[in-house]
């Protein structure tokens, strides 16, 4: 029998932190299944359940001489796997942000009529005025229409969001009164 | 976050289900984490090399023979005890610095590969020291290099296992863990 295996984890903590290969393939035997059990619970998608169980261990590894051996190992594993969820949340939400932001590229150029019953854009600012300009009636791409503003696309899909926004409200008011 | 949140999800954790993951995942953990537990000689030698060319380099600037002095007053001390002494404290002051440097800038995986290497870094670094030395104009005799290196290989040893000390120090680790 290995001397690892009848380790208390915070030896094998240190021993891993002095570099023991052998200290983490134990670390790794008795925590891995609890690690991905909790990862699967939280993420149901096995593939991305799978990257986040991974990462943890990488993490795990990356972070080992921050870990203090006077402290017991599991609460600190588990905070490593509990923010590497989080991360993972944080990220989708990000990523459904931009692909909803993305959405104002189908949004479809107005008809004449259309055009016709549009607000006066004075109440805009000139950026948004421009860039509405740009995208609805030049038919510019983001990238041309942020090359013109000097500023980044993601930014100019903010400046056109904004603007229908401002306008959509203008609008609103009109109708109201 | 609250800390009966915070409990809550860690007994979750201490709770759940067991699986088993995928086999070519662990793989994938296993190679990144082996080799680096594993650094090569070369890897772990070229970077022990640097520091010591940066921490000689530094030394040799306010060394009385080569530098801007500094220490004319030490050289006197040194020399009257003999020039085989002197040479003697010279080498393994120059190396006992630099290893003491490397002994705190190494991880301790790189250590472990330093230490299997047994006495060839050190020497290594004393041979290629009398090499600069030499291209910068000393001349070398046989006996007093022999001196030099010999306190070179003494400070250097010294050196290696107080910076290391220090590092596990710093880092709160025992030497040994198992």
């Amino acid at each position: 029998m290995k001397w690892t295996e009848i380790s208390e984890d915070e030896v094998l903590m240190h021993a891993y932190q002095l570099g023991d290969f052998s200290a983490f393939e134990t670390l790794y035997k008795r925590y891995s299944g609890r690690v991905l059990g909790y990862v699967r619970k939280k993420v149901m998608e096995p593939s991305q359940a799978d990257d986040i169980f991974q990462s943890v261990f990488l993490k795990l590894h990356n972070s080992r001489q921050r870990y203090n051996s006077t402290l017991p190992v599991q609460p600190w594993l588990f905070t490593i796997c509990r923010n590497a969820v989080l991360d993972y949340w944080r990220k989708t939400q990000r990523d459904q942000a931009v692909v909803q932001s993305d959405s104002i590229e189908n949004i479809p150029a107005p008809t004449v009529e259309e055009a016709r019953s549009l607000p006066d854009l004075s109440s805009l600012s000139a950026a948004q005025r421009k860039a509405i300009e740009l995208r609805y009636i030049q038919d510019l791409s983001f990238e041309k229409i942020s090359k013109i503003l000097e500023t980044s696309p993601s930014n100019t899909r903010q400046i056109l969001s904004r603007a229908i926004r401002g306008l959509k409200n203008v609008m609103h008011k009109k109708e109201a009164s | 976050m609250k800390p009966n949140l915070w409990n809550d999800e860690f007994k979750e954790f201490v709770l759940a289900q067991e699986m088993h993951p995928d086999l070519s995942v662990t793989g994938k953990i296993h190679q990144v984490v082996r080799s680096e537990l594993n650094p090569s000689w070369q890897k772990v030698s070229f970077k022990a090399l640097m520091v010591h060319l940066l921490v000689g380099a530094s030394l040799l600037s306010v060394c009385p023979q080569f530098g801007i002095g500094g220490f004319h007053g030490l050289e006197v001390v040194l020399m009257r005890f003999g020039h085989h002494v002197c040479t003697f404290i010279c080498g393994a002051i120059f190396l006992g610095v630099s290893a003491m440097v490397i002994g705190l800038a190494l991880q301790p995986e790189e250590m472990r590969v330093l230490r299997t290497l047994h006495w060839f870094p050190l020497l290594f670094l004393s041979l290629i020291s009398l090499g600069i030395f030499h291209l910068l104009g000393a001349n070398l005799f046989m006996s007093i290099s022999l001196v030099w290196i010999v306190g070179a290989l003494l400070g250097s040893f010294v050196g290696l296992q107080s910076g290391w000390n220090l590092q596990l120090r710093f880092r709160g680790l025992k030497p040994n863990a198992n």
